[in-house]
């Protein structure tokens, strides 16, 4: 994947403009909707926050950047702005609907098995 | 029945006949227990249907192929397209030493070869090649292919249908969905996410879960129950519309996505909104939807006998279930969310968010189904109390013991 250097010397793996969220690409930056769901089953309530709350401020306008280029024509900074957005994703529903990384009685995340689709699974 | 349709509201069964010769008693629960019952659900119900294994996007081209697992006929079934662009199943299984043809879950092949002494057949089927076929007696390759599955296509959707010799062919089965979603955009919907899950339940439970919306506002208070308006208002979920066929099913829930004070909720309804080429607004159905009619419309759910469900609602998105039982305990259940592909990431943001929400109600629907299951098995109750909103449940439950009982599985 290339990097440019921003000017601390640290490779930007964000748009510009978006230097505050690079602190949650390793952790956000994933690629499969598998990945998503463990990185929320791996964090507590306050991750989640943390990530959840320095989003949600950028999201509309991250998101918005987006539109109008295939996925596939994404450079790697945009697709990895693209995956915190889906990350974004999957943490809002815990912070918005259970205040927490799991269903409340729900069952046990790790038996629902993500099994890709021959042809038809989506990119990320 | 006890609903009378209030004038101005949408009517709350499209088959009142059928409505009242369901009745109103008890049902009986021990059908979701019984080793005995189970066993003959197998082979009236499920060997006798036509059963739902998946997309042809799957199999886009000449040699492409999946395998299913068949575990309740103890089966594995090799489904490929052939040269001649036909879909067709098979048993996976080599016609010299029976040995299991095709190892792999999915791929492309020009031909299948068994590994254990190189037999070869086409991708329809066809035996193609035997190494040193001259020290066997005279092999007569046309009777000795693969041997095929009832294997039928509508709308896209791959059907199989173990016993060749019961029940009418797939089109004249799935007719009564035939003219209403004619112009439904199936064939659009090319992305999928897939689940699977062993849930210790019966699989009727699993589709008792999705055939009322009478429980959206307790089990799922957290969740969709909002969506649907419902803690609220007790009735602004109720389901109308009814439509029961000699073995099918479909009817309506209403709902109204209203803001609830979630920003990313929100963020992604609103783009979503603004995105698609909005052929519908929220509350108006896509083509073929929402027959009755009635206002605030939500999602029309579909059953297809015996054992898959069709979600469907607004925006760019439908759900769709199957469950294939495992023992009168236990289940295969199988969730996926059908999409068109994205057209740029702004799409796929919005699209990410009918995943999680649909996986994590899943999840709520799925530990009760199996505390509700570990209870049922003390025998305390011998049946359920069914009210109007359950009317699906009740014939569910009522066309499985016709057919269990002897009726055909596989009629329309």
């Amino acid at each position: 994947m290339t990097a440019t250097k921003s000017t601390k010397g640290i490779a930007q793996r964000l748009p510009d403009g978006y230097a505050n969220l690079e602190r949650f690409v390793p952790a956000w930056a994933l690629d499969d909707a598998a990945q998503r769901a463990n990185a929320r089953a791996g964090s507590t309530i306050d991750e989640m926050r943390t990530f959840y709350s320095a989003m949600v401020p950028i999201a509309a306008d991250a998101a918005e950047s987006l539109r109008g280029t295939p996925i596939d024509q994404l450079d790697d900074q945009r697709t990895d702005l693209l995956k915190l957005l889906l990350s974004l994703v999957e943490v809002a529903v815990g912070v918005e609907c259970f205040n927490g990384p799991k269903v409340p009685y729900g069952y046990d995340q790790s038996r629902l098995i993500v099994v890709p689709v021959p042809h038809m699974t989506p990119a990320f | 029945m006890h609903t009378v349709t209030a004038p101005g509201h949408a009517q709350f069964t499209l088959t009142p006949e059928r409505g009242e010769e369901l009745g109103e008693g008890p049902v009986a629960v021990d059908t979701c227990t019984s080793q005995e019952y189970f066993e003959k659900e197998r082979e009236q119900v499920f060997r006798k249907s036509w059963l739902c294994m998946g997309r042809v996007e799957e199999v886009p081209e000449v040699g492409d192929f999946i395998v299913k697992e068949l575990t309740l006929f103890k089966t594995s079934l090799l489904i490929s397209r052939g040269r001649d662009g036909v879909v067709r199943g098979f048993h996976n299984v080599c016609s010299h030493r029976c040995n299991k043809l095709v190892m792999e879950d999915e791929g492309t092949a020009r031909s299948f070869v068994c590994r254990f002494h190189g037999w070869t057949y086409q991708t329809d089927g066809s035996l193609k090649f035997v190494p040193q076929e001259e020290i066997f007696p005279p092999i007569d390759h046309a009777t000795n292919g693969l041997t095929e599955v009832d294997t039928d296509v509508w709308r896209g959707f791959i059907f199989v249908k173990m016993d060749k010799n019961s029940g009418v062919g797939l089109q004249e089965f799935m007719a009564p969905f035939t003219e209403s979603l004619a112009a439904y955009p199936f064939e659009e919907y090319v992305n999928c996410h897939r689940y699977e899950t062993v849930v210790n339940c019966n699989w009727k439970l699993i589709l008792d879960a999705f055939l009322e919306s009478y429980h959206l506002r307790f089990l799922h208070k957290n969740t969709v129950a909002e969506i649907f308006r419902n803690s609220k208002e007790e009735t602004a979920a109720d389901a109308y519309g009814f439509e029961l066929y000699n073995r099918h099913g479909r009817m309506t829930v209403p709902g109204v996505a209203e803001s609830r004070s979630h920003p990313v909720e929100d963020l992604v309804m609103m783009t979503a909104m603004s995105f698609f080429d909005n052929k519908e607004t929220a509350t108006a159905a896509p083509p073929g939807l929402n027959p009755a009619g009635g206002e605030n419309w939500a999602f029309d759910l579909m059953y297809v006998f015996p054992n898959t469900l069709w979600l469907m609602n607004a925006g760019s998105t439908y759900a769709a279930l199957e469950v294939l039982p495992l023992g009168p305990n236990q289940t295969l259940w199988t969730s996926r969310t059908y999409s068109p592909p994205a057209k740029d990431g702004l799409e796929r943001f919005a699209q990410e968010y009918n995943r999680v929400l649909a996986r994590d109600t899943l999840a709520e629907d799925a530990s009760t189904l199996e505390v509700t299951q570990a209870v049922l098995e003390s025998g305390a109750k011998t049946e359920m109390i069914l009210g109007d909103q359950e009317l699906m449940l009740r014939h569910l439950h009522d066309v499985v013991d016709q057919v269990v009982n002897g009726e055909e599985a596989s009629i329309a």
